[in-house]
């Protein structure tokens, strides 16, 4: 359904990756390590993402042992050995045990899926900076005690797969929810034993402080992304200060966001309401315009008429607004090679350009609840040939009265209508995306942010 | 008849309301589209292991 597919699913994703263990069990007293798990275990992940053909950005359990971290990248991305041990058995060594090279492997095989995973990017715990959850056993929510944890873990983790890619949990946007925990001091440990993180990491939502779903609040969430460009800032500044060699190209990545609903839990409102695919689709198009790697949208708010979450899993087929957001962003860079740029954007619009060979499409979010723009739109350095409109459906909810179930949300997606890109308009809370076709040329190149340091590819040594 | 040509004659006068000229640059990049920049969260039925469809 997606334009462009989905090319990592954070799993077990949220709080519950701070509590999970291989075999599926979500609980972290060591008196109950013994305990089935839920079956919701690491195989069936990788089945999920066999079955979805993406990625896993999987979450490690930050109140796990390395030992039990380091076996679980056995179990993702190691090969089954030639000769497993005679005496193995599927229950012999526990998760966080020692066992000899290539047991989880093999074990991993046993589950069904002897195919290494191959399993590129994890992240060390969820938010460490939550006092919230309270989750963090390992450092209690100490930044420097968890860039140094963090430093020790990665070196052993890429002594199991040297192209693992690791991640550090900061936090720059929310920055006011643990003031203590400062970027600069996880990077402290992590330079001090000469090593970096692949990519950093950090959440937020945009719902908190606001108590009535109105107009307001409908504009605030369709220009909240405006907040990626300067936390992006801030965190290529601090890396860079911290790894002089590395720091341009360390990745960011902004995999959870969404309408938490702080004051008033999950609702209809912030799922199903057409100002939410705006929202969205901003959060993707901004995280690109300011540098991001990686964004990914939080699943965890589309259930209100179900109590049950999920993007694909929740009621599979029925799809909420937020959804379309993805799609737009989806759309928006399925193929494109480069963000360029774009100017004159009036106050209230947020506007993005991405470009292929053949295409241009442009991001339009009106954040205006009341007013409608009206736009024209020039392209200066290629010739344009035709352009088609895909909207987002506006007729179906009003901001006093979204729809009671999922279903009541468009559950096909946008289709293009002619435009003339002289003179068009786009209406209040609207999402439009602008696909112009352009003559014979090429689209100019440039590379991608976070893409990966290469300065000093001995770093992570054997520990 | 005249009056209605009047009228006509003063709505063609009126200046329409102004739109933004937004202009793309289509030849100048400002960084590259992350291959794995698309993603979402595979979360929230794992602990209690509700999952509906597999």
């Amino acid at each position: 359904m997606l334009p462009q597919p989905v090319a990592l699913w954070r799993t077990p994703g949220g709080i519950v990756g701070d509590f999970f263990h291989i075999n599926g069990l979500y609980d972290n007293d060591p008196a109950h390590f013994g305990n089935p798990g839920n079956g919701v275990d690491m195989v069936h992940w990788l089945k999920v993402a066999d079955q979805l053909r993406g990625g896993l950005l999987h979450v490690l359990n930050i109140n796990a042992t390395d030992q039990e971290l380091v076996n679980e990248i056995e179990y993702l991305n190691s090969p089954v050995p030639p000769k497993p041990g005679a005496d193995w058995t599927k229950t012999k060594w526990r998760f966080d045990q020692q066992a000899p090279e290539g047991y989880f492997a093999w074990l991993r095989g046993q589950h069904g899926h002897p195919a290494p995973a191959g399993v590129r990017h994890v992240e060390i715990g969820n938010e460490i900076w939550n006092f919230y959850n309270d989750t963090d056993n390992r450092c209690k929510h100490d930044a420097t005690c968890y860039g140094v944890q963090s430093a020790a873990l990665i070196k052993k983790l890429k002594a199991k797969d040297p192209q693992l890619q690791v991640g550090v949990s900061i936090l720059t946007i929310g920055q006011g929810a643990n003031k203590g925990y400062r970027a600069p001091r996880i990077y402290q440990g992590l330079a001090a034993a000469g090593t970096y993180p692949d990519f950093v990491f950090d959440h937020a939502y945009y719902n908190c402080g606001y108590t009535k779903e109105d107009a307001a609040q409908a504009s605030y969430q369709a220009g909240y992304a405006d907040v990626l460009l300067t936390a992006a800032a801030t965190n290529r500044r601090e890396l860079t200060a911290a790894f002089p060699a590395c720091g341009n190209s360390i990745g960011m990545f902004f995999d959870e966001f969404g309408p938490q609903a702080c004051a008033g839990n999950a609702d209809r409102w912030e799922a199903f309401g057409y100002w939410e695919t705006a929202a969205v689709a901003h959060v993707y198009a901004a995280g690109l315009h300011g540098g991001y790697t990686h964004v990914s949208y939080y699943n965890w708010n589309d259930g209100s008429d179900t109590g049950n979450d999920g993007l694909v899993y929740g009621e599979p087929g029925v799809v909420d607004a937020n959804f379309w957001g993805l799609w737009f962003a989806s759309k928006f860079v399925a193929g494109a090679v480069s963000e360029v740029a774009l100017e004159g954007a009036p106050a209230a619009l947020r506007a993005f350009a991405v470009s292929s060979d053949k295409q241009l499409r442009v991001l339009l979010i009106n954040t205006s609840a009341s007013a409608p723009l009206q736009l024209s739109l020039s392209v200066n350095g290629r010739t344009s040939t035709a352009a088609r409109a895909f909207r987002m459906d506006q007729s179906y909810a009003t901001i006093a009265s979204a729809p009671a179930h999922r279903s009541g949300v468009p559950q096909k997606a946008p289709v293009a209508s002619p435009v003339s890109i002289a003179a068009f308009t786009a209406a209040p809370l609207s999402t439009t995306l602008l696909e112009v076709d352009l003559a014979e040329g090429s689209a100019p190149r440039a590379a991608p942010a976070g893409s990966g340091c290469t300065a000093a590819p001995s770093r992570h040594g054997a520990p | 008849m005249r009056r209605t040509s009047t009228i006509a004659a003063i709505i063609a006068l009126l200046p329409c309301p102004s739109a933004a000229q937004l202009i793309v640059h289509a030849d100048r990049a400002l960084r590259g589209v992350p291959p794995q920049l698309i993603g979402a969260n595979l979360t929230s039925y794992s602990k209690s292991g509700n999952s509906t469809a597999d």
